[in-house]
């Protein structure tokens, strides 16, 4: 054993495309139907970074139904990374958005690289939301892309981006 | 004057100017109505023009406008008594949560079954039928919002007793070990008993690993407050989960655990822990932050232990039998019932170590120091063998909810006392090893053992062991190791003749004999399972008697010579209908317990 491992989380309400996103970077692949996780599943990517080999073990936890039912935090915790997924096309963005970062800094150190997507961007190119305060709250949020898990757009970029943070610290 | 004429005005006027606002407003109304009626007349006219051009432009827009009031209405349904959307959606969903559990399956059986040995795959596909149909029947009798919510979670169902009892084997064999950061799950390190049994992609059997733990852990923290998953069963091999402060241990072992093996596997990882704390618990994922090859040594210990299945009605002590949607196929074991817990346990060990430490600063010399923790009171036993030190010990522990049981003795009673543990110690030892180990005690208080004794790993237990009862006293070991005796004689069928080929092996074992001459030697005979049980004992007996006469031919005393015989195959014969060629056997010991 001599990779470097790092652990990735995906968060957030259910059917905005955590699975789809997941499966988007590691198989490069998409599907129409909406399959929702029960618990969590894990994957695993190897990327180079340079002149790295990092082994990404990404968890995908499934995803809260409302504001009142969390899911289990213990699946958040020693994570190196959390993406944080928002569809662009559901109500309540940035309250969601908070609600999920809550839920992970107050079981992780607060200095962990967050980065939040904004999915389903294919749905609405126009798509456009300012959540510059909620970037002032969290100074580790790294920063936010409009993805698309279906036109492949961002996915990669997000990840790589992330995983570069992640080897920082 | 100008209030005197309000006055009059009132009086004069007050109905006719009400009358007259009535009036104005009523005008208004009519106009407002009016002009709102014909403004809804004429934009009816165009509003579904109106609509269609707007969709044709952008439905984006107006997809964006409806969506809210569309789930609006949807979660007013879905957390309302109505169950029309349930009725939509029903089939559609549990269809969907079928098809997941369909392509799990494949996955989690990948993952995991490098691990799992070929018995496995059939028990984990066996496990999932039943968990459709269980998932099937909930589906169609409750389906309810709470499921289109996935609430999911867990599930109970039993494997017939039949299926465990077929699971139950006499040895725990460790194969794997995992050591594992607690928090992200991430594996630190892995070691395998073989090399060539090395699991694929450990990093995600650890991940999973943890995965599983969380979520059941979750799952029975909600019952039983003070339970952890400690083991993990499949097919005929358990996952034994030891956890510490920031890692845990996987063990993965070939049969069932018993109590002997966790006691090793927790002292194990708390070795581990007390040489590779900080660099282990800030363990990020870069495996150069950490000394793989001491850790891996002190692991590697568990892989030579064998320790013996006692309890046969395990079954019975079993708590109810769980399973879970998503991963959680296994059959869970929470830690109650073994009167095993980890978090407690921490916190004993750690009032343990303050209160030894304590002692030791204060220079008290205690022998056959014993701890005991029973709930909240600590009890500490031993021998002082001055007044002085004990009374220094009463202070120490005053305020405390320390029991002081230790007394004080003179020398010559110590030595008493020694004396009578190390006969009772080696007694119940050279029962168990047919060793013929013996003790002095010389002049200046060291203790020597002697003897002989033949396995080698024995040998390390007995001077483990007793180094750690005796750690007050100086040890010798002066113990002889005697060879193993690894071959065997094979017989053709009913016959005890012994064929020409086995001459080199009686040759060695004469060897041997000549050099350690003070030994006797045990022969003895077994046969296959066929044939009548009165011919097969005396046909045993005929074996063992005629390698007894070829050794006396060779010039071996015949009283060096015991024999034995059984109408059966050795104990070693794992499956007796395959290999009744290698049952038809005589085997060799060293039978030390007897001689002089
Ligand atoms: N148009 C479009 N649809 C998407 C995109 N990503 C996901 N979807 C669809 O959204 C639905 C939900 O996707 P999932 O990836 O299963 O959602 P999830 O977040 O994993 O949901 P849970 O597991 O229930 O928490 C599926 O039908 C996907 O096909 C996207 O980028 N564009
Ligand atoms: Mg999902």
């Amino acid at each position: 054993m001599n990779k470097k491992q790092k652990k990735i989380i995906l968060i957030g309400s259910f059917s905005v495309g955590k699975t789809s996103l997941i499966r988007r970077f590691v198989e490069n692949s998409f599907s129409d139907k909406y399959i929702s996780t029960i618990g969590m599943k894990i994957s695993k990517k190897e990327i180079q970074i340079k002149d790295e080999i990092l082994m990404l073990l990404i968890w995908d936890i499934e995803g809260a139904v409302n504001k009142v039912k969390r899911v289990n935090k213990t699946y958040m915790r020693g994570a190196s990374g959390v993406i944080i997924v928002s569809d662009i096309s559901s109500i309540g963005i940035k309250e969601d958005l908070i609600l999920h970062l809550e839920d992970f800094y107050s079981v992780n150190k607060q200095d962990i690289p967050a980065i939040i997507a904004f999915n389903k961007i294919d749905k609405n190119k126009d798509f456009s939301i300012d959540i510059s305060d909620i970037f002032d709250k969290y100074p580790s949020l790294l920063a936010s892309f409009k993805t698309s898990a279906k036109d492949s757009l961002n996915v990669e970029n997000m990840f790589t981006l992330l995983s570069k943070e992640m080897l920082k610290s | 004057m100008n209030k005197e004429f309000e006055k009059l005005r009132e009086l004069i006027v007050q109905k006719e100017i009400d009358q007259l606002d009535d009036i104005i407003l009523r005008v208004k109304n009519i106009e407002n109505s009016q002009k709102r009626d014909i403004l809804v007349k004429s934009l009816s006219k165009i509003i579904v023009e109106i609509l269609v051009e707007n969709i044709n432009n952008d439905e984006n827009k107006i997809y964006s406008v409806v969506h809210p009031f569309v789930i609006k209405g949807l979660k007013e349904e879905l957390n309302g008594t109505n169950d029309e959307i349930s009725k939509i959606l029903g089939p559609l969903i549990s269809s969907s949560i079928k098809e997941q559990v369909h392509k799990e399956k494949d996955s989690i059986v990948d993952a995991l079954y490098p691990i799992m040995g070929n018995m496995v795959s059939k028990y984990v596909t066996n496990a999932f039928k039943n968990m459709m149909v269980e998932i099937n029947y909930k589906l169609q009798d409750t389906l309810s919002t709470e499921i289109i919510q996935r609430k999911i979670k867990s599930k109970i169902y039993k494997i017939s007793e039949a299926e465990l009892l077929i699971k139950e084997s006499n040895f725990a064999k460790v194969n794997s070990i995992f050591l594992i950061h607690k928090e992200s799950g991430m594996l630190i390190l892995d070691a395998h008993r073989e090399d060539n049994k090395k699991i694929d992609e450990p990093e995600m059997v650890a991940s999973m690993l943890s995965a599983i733990k969380s979520f059941v852990n979750d799952w029975i923290s909600n019952q039983d407050k003070m339970s952890e998953v400690s083991e993990i069963e499949y097919g005929n091999s358990s996952i034994l989960i030891e956890s510490a402060g920031s890692v845990y241990l996987a063990v993965v072992i070939d049969g069932k655990s018993d109590f002997n093996l966790q006691e090793e596997i927790s002292f194990t990882l708390s070795k581990v822990i007390l040489n590779h704390a900080i660099e282990i618990s800030e363990y990020d994922g870069d495996p150069e932050t950490i000394k793989s090859n001491d850790i891996i040594k002190i692991l590697s210990t568990l892989f030579y232990n064998k320790s013996k299945n006692k309890n046969k009605n395990k079954l019975e002590n079993k708590f109810p039998i769980f399973s879970t949607i998503l991963l959680i196929f296994f059959i869970l074991t929470p830690l109650s019932w073994s009167g095993f817990n980890s978090y407690k346990e921490y916190l004993i060990k750690k009032a343990e170590d303050s209160i030894i430490s304590l002692i030791q600063k204060n220079n008290i010399k205690i022998y056959d120091f014993k701890i005991q923790t029973d709930n909240k009171i600590i009890e500490i036993e031993g021998i002082v063998l001055n007044q002085n030190e004990k009374d220094k010990l009463n202070i120490l522990m005053l305020n405390t909810n320390v029991v002081n049981s230790v007394d004080c003795v003179n020398y010559s009673f110590l030595n008493q006392y020694i004396k009578l543990q190390l006969n009772k110690i080696l007694f119940d030892y050279n029962n168990k090893y047919g060793s013929n180990i013996s003790y002095i005690i010389n002049n200046d208080n060291k203790i020597i053992l002697k003897g002989s004794i033949i396995d080698i790993n024995a040998k390390n237990e007995l001077a483990n062991y007793l180094n750690k009862i005796f750690k007050d006293y100086k040890l010798e070991f002066n113990i002889k190791l005697l060879p193993k005796f690894k071959d065997r004689i094979y017989f053709e069928v009913s016959s005890f003749e012994i064929s020409e080929k086995y001459n080199i092996i009686l040759d060695n074992i004469y060897k041997l004999l000549k050099i350690h001459n003070s030994y006797k030697i045990r022969i003895t005979g077994y046969t296959d399972i066929q044939g009548d049980t009165l011919f097969n004992k005396n046909l045993s007996f005929k074996r063992a008697n005629s390698v007894k006469t070829e050794l006396i031919k060779r010039g071996i005393n015949k009283k060096s010579i015991i024999i034995s015989f059984v109408a059966a195959p050795p104990n070693d014969i794992l499956d007796t209908l395959t290999q009744k060629n290698i049952s038809r056997c005589v085997a060799f010991n060293w039978e030390i317990n007897s001689s002089e």
